[in-house]
């Protein structure tokens, strides 16, 4: 809220600057978010009056004005239309300044002399308005500074109160804070009503129906109001506070609600039939057409205000738009309420209708303000508006609200904050404060009554933050911690995510970090089915494409591979740790499983001048993953081809852990990269790491090296072309005598060279011994042997 | 001819060819070593007018020969070597290779800024025997509100606008459902640290509809504020610089109190005011305070004997902070050009 220096002056007597009273509330726990000079630069801008406004002779759209500053007339060629002869306006001088550094200058227009410019509120920097010159009441003096004029030269602190702070929405109740942390007295407003001889319920009568909802209803009347422009320094104060200016009877209401911080409305009583006032739950399907047009369909849940017929208004949120004040009303009912702030929450939130006064009531008011504020918006109707206020307040408010009481102890304060506050220290916060309290000087207690405005404060802990901030944070020392040892565990998941994380990075993957939220059309684009899988959906999403909780890493991963490509980077390496949304789950709603994705597209290496540059590929990949798994201690896993529609039919596979698919890579599918208009191959992958974290191990165990050297020998092998390097392998591991350390492969060949249907696969083996070095003789002898099984049992020939 | 002669020729001899071996190039210096040195070489000839002189005198002449031999040979092969290695050099340097060419990119990958930010935070707290601990994303309104204290329709949800999945049940909106988590499953003490994904119903500037937070608690007997500032002050100390200053300022939260946000003195202009502060000197960086005793009412914790703290950090803010990132969307558009520069 806006909070006027000027205006908090009137209520607490302070030297202190507008910066340094910002500062204390911000220390308080009240943020002051700026400190805003009201000062626009204007300069040599004064208050005049018109004379004489005649056509320009040379131009249709101008006028040509006598002008009187105070002591003299001057010359002004003005464009605008809404000035008559004894309007009084602010003159611009020769040399005056206007916001944003403008200067204003004698000038000819259209051959006639223009001394000076008359300003529109706009120009003025005080509101958008710019359809005319800004009118002053008749009133104001001639030739004064329209700085003074206007009170530009107040400052507007910027106050946020946390939402437990209802009471620190007026200029009151920042006056009240301010005034407990300096140990100043509050100044409270004067006021002096003069009623007429008519009791107001002869005039108008109250009804509560409902008493939880509104446990209390305090009405004033007043007649003979003439409804006109506020004076001046009225629609100067709710300016500067952010309000525009309507009349003087809307101009009270929100005038009390800025300064003492209670929402009034004010009927016109005529309107309301039977001059009855019932405060009533709304009948389900009943309408009220609200202060902004808008006509609103009403359940049984609403509180409203009604007369003997109708909903007139939205109770604690918005009046009806035809009982409220207009120009030519003369009587006028004035409510100031006290309505239950989650029943006002309720009713603002379901119509999506949020209004100043809503946002006091949501937060609780004071119920013993109420009357202040009534009587301080009648004596306004009676001195601004020339009302004619009746006797007494018609005043319901059948079971007094009971203010909580509270013990609070000092070791208990102590014990919290862990800082030594003394007794008396606490007494004099909770005194400033304004708290009434008995004490128990042998137990240092205190009984605490909770004043009315202190809606937050209902138990020790509420009591022991307010010793702790008038105190001051900054006297709580800085300690560290005592306690016991922890058990440290839990972190295992954590440590390997960032292993994995390093791996890849050292691989030359650059991270993503995607939304969890995907939309249908992700899900047409891959050819994922959404139907295939139980997915959870965003009841209000931001937009349909961010509206449904990923059940793949995969559709992130595709659309940032797009993104970039299309920003120009050709070579992308990308992967994605997170989480998947799949279905319900027992201990929490959804199952949330951890996947890791990887996308490449481009070369397997940054190309350079100085290497031959290879394309990405399946291999690639599978490379990465044995690498993965390797690093994580997992080497029990097996690949099979994949059946993923994702990926192209022939150049996927599927990872196997455990006898369970765990994981998929490979290129994607083309009919898919086309929905993507992928102009390059791509190449991805995606694992389930809640599979891969339980199997993998940090435990490691040393095999001895061996002390002997080995002997290598090499073999060629022709096979027919559908024969997988993997029967291959078994069939060698098989045949191969045991002294055959390791077997692996070292070329692949397919070709012209050679024999159509057949490839060549060349397998390198190593003989070695444990016990001793083998011998050329004994090594040619067990190859030749080993030579003549492959040749007999798998069908190759030897090159 | 006399002995001394002899001994005067020989001399000049090794003069004269030392001179010769002085200007030699690389191929002509075996021609030197013919020249004087060979079978019908100048010392040779010299050794032949020796008919003439005493027998006692010979082993004499035939010493001072063999000196001069040896010198001249050591001289020669020096000079050859120095020669070969000159040119061998030359040789070398000649090589015609352009070493500004570009050198063999490592292709190294990189880290998302989040990411390490998320690091750098949970590797101080572990190194302070916090454990690492995660929630689901997906939350109940228990969890996320009722058993953090905010009452239904209270104004505090406001201060979080929040995705349903249904009835009761949302995207969480801070990692704080952590707390009831851990609290229900284990006793005192706790020494926890929650790194995670949170959301919120609002896209602009500086608010992503998804972004991460780190939550902190510390439950066990005779835990105070001034431990939580403790802790805190350190954290920031050491992961924004020693010379930052802390302060802490009231505040409000429904599930800590007393509640406090603290602020650093702006790294950027040291407290004097400037545009990163917004003129203030301070920089807002958490939210933290005593774990209310409603919490612990939740779960069962006895109040007036456990007390404890919690704390809260906003990750983009940090990062955007940390790197100068302007716009909160960067992170979650993951250009290339913008990942390389982390």
């Amino acid at each position: 809220m806006k909070l006027s220096y000027k205006w908090l002056k009137e209520f607490i007597d302070t030297e202190l600057s507008p910066k340094e009273i910002a500062d204390k509330l911000t220390m308080g726990g009240i943020e002051v978010s700026a400190v805003i000079n009201m000062d626009k630069g204007i300069r040599k801008v004064i208050t005049a009056e018109i004379r004489d406004v005649q056509p320009h002779p040379n131009a249709d759209k101008l006028t040509f004005c006598k002008v009187f500053n105070g002591q003299a007339e001057v010359d002004i060629v003005c464009g605008a239309k809404n000035i008559k002869p004894g309007d009084r306006v602010p003159l611009a001088t020769v040399g005056a300044v206007l916001p944003g550094n403008k200067e204003i200058n004698e000038a000819e227009i259209r051959g006639k002399k223009s001394y000076g410019m008359l300003c529109s509120e706009r120009e003025l920097g005080l509101s958008e308005e710019h359809a005319g010159i800004m009118i002053l009441p008749q009133d104001t003096p001639l030739g004064l500074d329209i700085n003074t004029v206007l009170e530009l030269d107040d400052v507007i602190l910027e106050a946020e109160p946390t939402p437990n702070r209802g009471d620190c929405l007026s200029v009151l109740g920042l006056a009240r804070e301010i005034a407990a942390i300096l140990n100043l007295k509050i100044k409270m407003p004067k006021i002096v009503l003069k009623e007429t001889a008519d009791k107001a319920e002869k005039f108008v009568t109250v009804e509560i129906k409902d008493e939880n909802l509104c446990p209390r209803y305090a009405a004033r009347f007043a007649s003979n109001v003439k409804v006109k422009t506020s004076p001046l320094w009225m629609q100067n104060r709710l300016r500067n506070c952010g309000l525009r200016p309507i009349n003087n009877i809307v101009d009270i209401t929100n005038y009390v609600l800025l300064e003492l911080g209670h929402p009034l409305h004010a009927f016109d009583s005529t309107t309301l039939q039977d001059a009855k006032i019932i405060v009533r739950t709304a009948r389900e399907g009943e309408e009220i057409q609200t202060l902004d047009g808008q006509t609103r369909k009403l359940t049984k849940h609403m509180l409203v205000i009604a007369d003997s017929k109708k909903p007139v208004a939205l109770a604690g949120v918005m009046g009806g738009e035809l009982t409220g004040v207009k120009e030519n009303s003369t009587t006028v009912v004035l409510e100031s309420a006290y309505f239950d702030p989650v029943s006002i929450r309720k009713t603002a939130r379901s119509l999506g209708l949020s209004s100043d006064a809503s946002y006091h009531f949501e937060r609780g008011v004071d119920v013993d303000n109420q009357i202040l504020a009534l009587n301080r918006a009648a004596q306004m109707v009676q001195d601004l508006a020339e009302g004619a206020v009746a006797k007494g307040i018609i005043d319901t408010y059948p079971h007094k609200l009971k203010q909580p009481k509270i013990t609070l102890r000092q070791d208990r304060i102590n014990k919290i904050l862990g800082v030594e506050i003394t007794f008396a220290q606490s007494k004099k916060i909770l005194k400033n404060l304004g708290f009434a309290y008995t004490e128990n000087t042998s137990t240092e207690s205190f009984h605490v009554l909770v004043p009315p405005w202190r809606h937050d404060i209902e138990r020790e802990i509420d009591l022991i933050e307010e010793v702790a901030r008038l105190n001051g944070y900054e006297e709580i020392p800085a300690a560290l911690p005592k306690g016991r040892m922890v058990k440290v565990g839990g972190n295992r998941d954590w440590q390997m995510a960032q292993t994995i994380a390093q791996f890849l990075r050292a691989a030359g993957f650059a991270e993503i970090i995607s939304y969890s939220f995907i939309g249908e059309k992700d899900y047409a684009k891959t050819g994922i089915d959404p139907a295939a899988r139980d997915c959870i959906k965003i009841a209000n999403p931001l937009t349909e494409d961010v509206s449904i909780m990923r059940t793949s890493l995969v559709c992130g991963l595709l659309n940032n591979l797009a993104w970039n490509i299309n920003h120009g980077s050709t070579e992308v390496k990308i992967f994605e740790q997170g989480r998947v949304f799949l279905g319900r789950a027992q201990e929490t709603y959804a199952r949330e499983d951890r996947r890791l994705a990887l996308a490449v597209s481009g070369h397997k290496l940054e190309p350079s001048w100085n290497r031959k540059a290879a394309t990405a590929d399946s291999y690639y990949l599978k490379g990465l993953a044995v690498g993965l798994l390797d690093i994580l201690g997992i080497a029990e896993y097996k690949f099979q081809p994949s059946t993923n529609t994702i990926f192209h039919p022939a150049l996927s596979l599927d990872l196997v852990l455990d006898g369970q698919v765990s994981g998929t890579l490979g290129r994607l599918s083309p009919r898919v990269a086309e929905n993507y208009d992928f102009p390059q191959e791509v190449y991805l992958a995606e694992f389930d790491l809640e599979k891969i974290l339980s199997l993998a191990t940090t435990a490691k165990k040393f095999h001895s090296i061996p002390k002997f050297p080995g002997i290598r020998r090499d073999l060629a092998l022709s096979l027919p072309i559908k024969v997988s390097h993997e029967t291959v392998m078994n069939q060698l591991r098989r045949l191969a005598d045991p002294l055959v350390r390791e077997v692996a492969l070292f070329d692949v060949y397919q070709g012209d060279k050679m024999e159509a249907g057949f490839k060549s696969y060349a397998y390198t083996f190593l003989y070695q011994a444990q016990d001793r070095t083998l011998q050329d003789e004994e090594v040619n002898k067990l190859h030749q042997e080993l030579v003549r099984k492959v040749i007999a049992e798998l069908g190759a020939k030897v090159r | 001819m006399s002995l001394e002669d002899i001994r005067n020729k020989l001399a000049e001899l090794e003069k004269q060819a030392l001179g010769e071996l002085e200007q030699a190039v690389k191929d002509n210096i075996e021609n030197i070593r013919v020249k004087y040195l060979g079978k019908k070489g100048e010392l040779t000839a010299i050794l032949r007018g020796m008919a003439d002189i005493a027998a006692a005198e010979r082993p004499l002449i035939g010493k001072l020969s063999n000196d001069i031999k040896t010198r001249l040979e050591e001289k020669i092969s020096g000079k050859f070597r120095e020669l070969k290695e000159k040119s061998e050099l030359t040789a070398l340097s000649n090589l015609q290779v352009d070493l500004t060419l570009p050198g063999d990119p490592v292709g190294f990958g990189h880290l998302h800024p989040i990411h390490q930010t998320i690091e750098e935070i949970v590797a101080i707290f572990t190194r302070l025997n916090f454990a690492v601990v995660e929630g689901p994303e997906i939350e109940t309104d228990y969890y996320n509100f009722e058993a953090l204290n905010f009452p239904p329709e209270h104004p505090a949800r406001d201060m979080q606008d929040t995705f349903f999945i249904e009835d009761k049940v949302l995207l969480r909106t801070h990692t704080s459902p952590v707390q009831v988590r851990v609290f229900e499953k284990q006793k005192p003490p706790v020494k926890i640290i929650v790194p995670g994904k949170v959301y919120r119903h609002d896209a602009d500037v500086s608010h992503s509809p998804m972004f991460h937070q780190v939550e902190g608690f510390l439950v066990d007997e005779g835990v105070t504020f001034a431990d939580l500032k403790g802790i805190l002050t350190a954290f920031i100390k050491e992961m924004f610089g020693e010379q930052l200053s802390t302060r802490f300022r009231p505040s409000f939260f429904p599930f800590t109190e007393p509640s406090a946000e603290v602020d650093m003195s702006c790294f950027a202009c040291k407290g004097a005011g400037c545009r990163v502060c917004k003129q203030s000197g301070w920089i807002e960086i958490l939210g933290a305070g005593m774990i209310d005793p409603a919490v612990f009412k939740h779960v069962k914790y006895d109040p007036e004997k456990y007390t404890g703290f919690a704390f809260g950090m906003g990750v983009e803010r940090i990062a955007m902070l940390k790197y100068a990132i302007d716009d909160i969307s960067l992170f979650y558009e993951n250009d290339l050009r913008f990942l390389k520069q982390f």
